[in-house]
């Protein structure tokens, strides 16, 4: 029973781990669309958004346990956390729905015709920059997670699968 | 409560956001900005090119050929990829392992 327990945390916490992963890389390519050019940058914001949802969904938990009782007895970090979790809903939402109202490949795919607006422009770069420190905060509040995390999933697989060649070689020999 | 009606709240508090966006944001406010602002001057008049006339009043401003004016945050193409992740790596670095200098510290008791 408790070895299913253990494969079921593991697995969230490896679903986590990878969600997080794609979420991070897309957000950082997506703050450059000179880069990537104009329709990948709004197509790839379209799946950051949806795994943003996916991304909440995975921690509906810690929410709804934190929202009950977040003017109750909580730890102030878990109570910093919410607070800056809201900031980044907050600021990502607006980026998104900014995005869209600038939006020159999605939105004109689905023939939909929004009027100009250079507000949307400037608050779309604004709030993208401060989305840009938000993350860094939340990823700064998960460092120890993210490092443990990281070593678990990503650094020992490929330790392992560089060291078991020379391994096997060692056993083939004997 | 099942996805759906998690996605739903989801969706209701982006909702509250836009609409406080949106009460915020005049919808005219951009309009007047494009309205107000002077014709672009893409090219040099003879005596602009020339050096003799006074480019502190001249409307020509060359570098803004081609693009939006007040500032166009898609400037810098993985040198703003860059930059970005520079910024997220110090905030880390200061927060974090601020952070757990601290608490090494005990100076701060409910870290």
């Amino acid at each position: 029973m408790q070895t299913v327990t253990k494969a079921k945390t593991g697995n969230r916490s490896k679903t986590n781990y990878v969600v997080d992963l794609i979420i991070g890389i897309s957000f950082l390519l997506a703050t450059a669309p000179n880069a990537t050019g104009e329709p990948i940058h709004e197509w790839l914001s379209m799946g950051l958004l949806v795994m943003v949802v996916v991304h909440l969904l995975l921690h509906w938990q810690w929410i709804v346990a934190i929202s009950k009782k977040l003017f109750g007895k909580v730890a102030w970090q878990q109570r910093i956390n919410y607070m800056l979790n809201i900031g980044l809903f907050i600021d990502l939402t607006i980026i998104m729905f900014t995005g869209v109202m600038i939006s020159k490949t999605v939105v004109p795919l689905l023939g939909l015709q929004l009027p100009s607006n250079l507000t949307w422009r400037s608050l779309h770069g604004l709030a993208s920059d401060v989305g840009v420190v938000l993350i860094g905060l939340h990823l700064a509040l998960h460092w120890d997670w993210i490092v443990r995390t990281s070593k678990r999933y990503l650094i020992q697989p490929i330790v392992k699968r560089l060291h078991k060649p020379a391994t096997q070689l060692a056993t083939k020999e004997q | 409560m099942n996805v759906l009606g998690r996605i739903l709240i989801i969706a209701l508090a982006a909702a509250l956001v836009i609409g406080g966006l949106l009460a915020f944001v005049p919808s005219n406010a951009a309009a007047g900005f494009a309205d107000g602002r002077p014709d672009r001057q893409l090219t040099l008049d003879p005596a602009q090119a020339s050096g003799t006339a006074d480019q502190s009043t001249s409307a020509a401003r060359p570098e803004f050929a081609g693009r939006e004016r007040g500032g166009d945050h898609h400037e810098g193409g993985f040198g703003h990829i860059i930059r970005n992740a520079a910024i997220m790596t110090i905030i880390i670095a200061l927060v974090a392992f601020g952070m757990r200098w601290l608490r090494r510290r005990r100076a701060v008791v409910w870290l």
